[in-house]
């Protein structure tokens, strides 16, 4: 029932956002996809434009597999509710990375050579970031978590306003696009079939290893004293753990920015729906993490279009649905206690 | 005694943690097939003492020795298969089902493919039937009481199979039949002989009704050590506590017991 619940959303939201944004309507877009699917001829412009939104969507649907799955891991991991797949730094990295960029002007450099500057400059900001806090956590006991997270908030602040400072020092023209991109978007064409193949290598990899290695996830979500007493080498699966989310957040960072919440409410519901044991619970935060950004992506979209607004980050979209929604699940849940 | 037959034993153990030093040489042996209950005030060091034992600290001086082996020696699973611990305050109410909470307890003999096996499944049965929560199985943590999640935990300790148990204060949570039963359980565990179980405890009277032995411990040192009537005397317990206390010598089982009288008129 609650699958059946599940597969038909997925497809009403899917359905929606190939039919729903600007230069087509609702109507237009159904038959223009008919026709493209039943191989007729069709404008090339509109099958450009169809393409694209398939490609946005697919693009969406892994964003948010990755988050939910990064901050799922992280809250095991760091056996701390509150967790995000950003609240290592590595969000604040990325976006340093991609502000000194913009402030040097590497990404005009890189283009010149066919390789995507913020990409590369992303992805090195935010394993910048993640070493460091590994190096911490390498030297740490086991019983350390918490101050894993103060290490990860501080280079995560260090780098945020890094980002910043490179920021207000770039050039206007590039100001716009990359804050932008930090609030969380994707409409900026950062993606296409390249980077989603990417980015849908990285979320494979990941689903995959965490569902093998679900036992020693279960085992640090009941804490790391009783993780090391049933036999688990904690620091060494915490180090193991935190690369995998990263992975996943980096490269979904460098895509769309720092979409926020989808990372600290989908596992969150996802554990009240199926449980904590983390076979059963790590699909059904991919699908649910999944669902959320392409609903959040579809509806900034055509508010956008609707209301004739300059632009609506996704990342916004999501957190201002998904908190109350959140609170309104667990009011039960926190009136109780 | 026969050093073969010692399960644990724990030789000059300092341990420091930042400034304090929080075991300043610590002496202790528990053979197999005993009870031994560990007592004394707040800050005398025994949790520190089976976190030393656990390696969750590891930065201790002495000779710690499990089964005869040396822990410096052992790596986290054979560890896990030597000793369980069952720890202060319980779990957090996580949405787990009791069964799976339990069988977490095999994690040390879980294969490279992450699937338990048949044996797993038969001790995490056996083990909640040792509690009486077979019929909690597949309840979710966050449902249930205190004292029918302190069972849970104290059902994963027991389905690791280790031959020594460690306890710190088990009966913090429960009421007075959750706390015999509890030691009950614990005295069984020992009697068939083949394991050992050594647990931290406020509460001398429960220490005195079911422990071999007991240690007691001060400043980061045992004081004492002797069979219940040997520690339960007046001037021995006058070490440690201040508080006004009356001992009765034989509350009927041969054992002492111990009670507070504040306005004694002697």
């Amino acid at each position: 029932m609650k699958s059946l619940v599940i597969v038909l959303l997925f497809a009403s939201v899917l359905v929606l956002s190939l039919l729903l944004g600007p230069g087509l309507s609702f109507g237009d877009s159904f038959r223009l996809w008919l026709d493209y699917l039943s191989g007729g001829q069709i404008d090339q412009l509109q099958a450009a434009l169809l393409e694209y939104r398939f490609w946005r969507a697919m693009t969406a649907l892994l964003i948010g597999a990755a988050l939910a799955v990064a901050g799922m891991i992280l809250q095991a991991v760091l056996a701390n509710p509150l967790s995000d797949p950003y609240i290592l730094g590595i969000s604040s990295g990325a976006g340093a990375g991609v502000a000194l960029a913009a402030l040097f002007g590497l990404p005009a450099a890189f283009s010149a050579i066919g390789i995507s500057g913020n990409l590369v400059a992303g992805l090195t900001g935010a394993g910048i970031a993640i070493a460091v806090v590994i190096a911490f956590a390498g030297r740490m006991r086991a019983s350390m978590a918490g101050s894993l997270v103060i290490v990860g908030v501080m280079v995560g602040s260090f780098l945020s306003a890094v980002a910043l400072l490179a920021l207000s020092m770039a050039p206007g023209r590039e100001q716009g696009a990359v804050l932008l991109w930090m609030l969380g978007d994707l409409a900026s064409p950062r993606h296409g079939p390249a980077q989603t193949a990417v980015l849908a290598a990285s979320v494979l990899l990941v689903a995959m290893i965490t569902i093998w290695r679900r036992r020693e996830l279960d085992l640090l979500l009941t804490g790391e004293e009783s993780a090391f007493v049933a036999g688990a080498n904690v620091v060494r699966w915490r180090i193991f753990f935190i690369m995998l989310a990263a992975l996943v957040t980096a490269s979904a960072v460098v895509i769309a920015g720092t979409i926020g919440f989808v990372g600290l409410f989908v596992p969150h519901l996802a554990r009240l729906w199926l449980g904590a044991s983390h076979g059963k619970l790590t699909v059904g935060v991919l699908i649910l993490g999944a669902l959320t950004v392409l609903a959040a992506d579809t509806l900034s979209r055509t508010l956008v279009f609707a209301l004739n607004l300059p632009a609506l980050p996704c990342g916004v979209v999501t957190a201002l649905i998904g908190a109350p929604y959140f609170l309104f699940v667990l009011r039960r849940k926190i009136w109780q206690s | 005694m026969d050093t073969n037959n010692i399960m644990l034993r724990v030789e000059k153990l300092r341990c420091r943690l930042g400034d304090k030093e929080v075991l300043r040489g610590v002496d202790l042996s528990l053979p197999r097939g005993e009870l031994h209950c560990i007592v004394g005030p707040n800050g005398a060091g025994k949790t520190t003492l089976l976190r030393c034992v656990t390696g969750l600290l590891s930065e201790w001086h002495g000779n710690i020795a499990i089964n005869g082996l040396d822990v410096r020696q052992l790596g986290r699973r054979q560890m896990a298969q030597l000793v369980a611990l069952v720890p202060q305050g319980g779990i957090e109410p996580l949405p787990f089902t009791v069964e799976q909470f339990v069988l977490m307890g095999r994690y040390a003999y879980l294969n490279p493919l992450g699937r338990y096996s048949h044996e797993d499944e038969a001790k995490v049965a056996e083990a909640l039937a040792a509690v009486e929560a077979t019929v909690l199985a597949k309840r979710p943590l966050n449902e249930l009481s205190g004292g029918e999640r302190q069972r849970a935990v104290l059902a994963r300790a027991l389905a690791q199979g280790s031959p020594l148990m460690l306890l710190d204060e088990p009966t913090a949570f429960l009421d007075l039949d959750g706390q015999t039963e509890v030691l009950q359980l614990l005295r069984n565990l020992v009697d068939t002989g083949e394991k050992a179980a050594l647990a931290v405890t406020h509460d001398l009277n429960l220490a005195a009704a079911y422990a071999d032995r007991i240690h007691l411990m001060k400043d980061g040192a045992i004081v004492f050590e002797g069979t219940p009537a040997q520690v339960l005397a007046p001037e021995v317990i006058h070490r440690v506590y201040r508080s006004p206390l009356q001992v009765i010598p034989n509350a009927g089982d041969d054992r002492p017991r111990v009670f507070i009288v504040p306005y004694k008129t002697s």
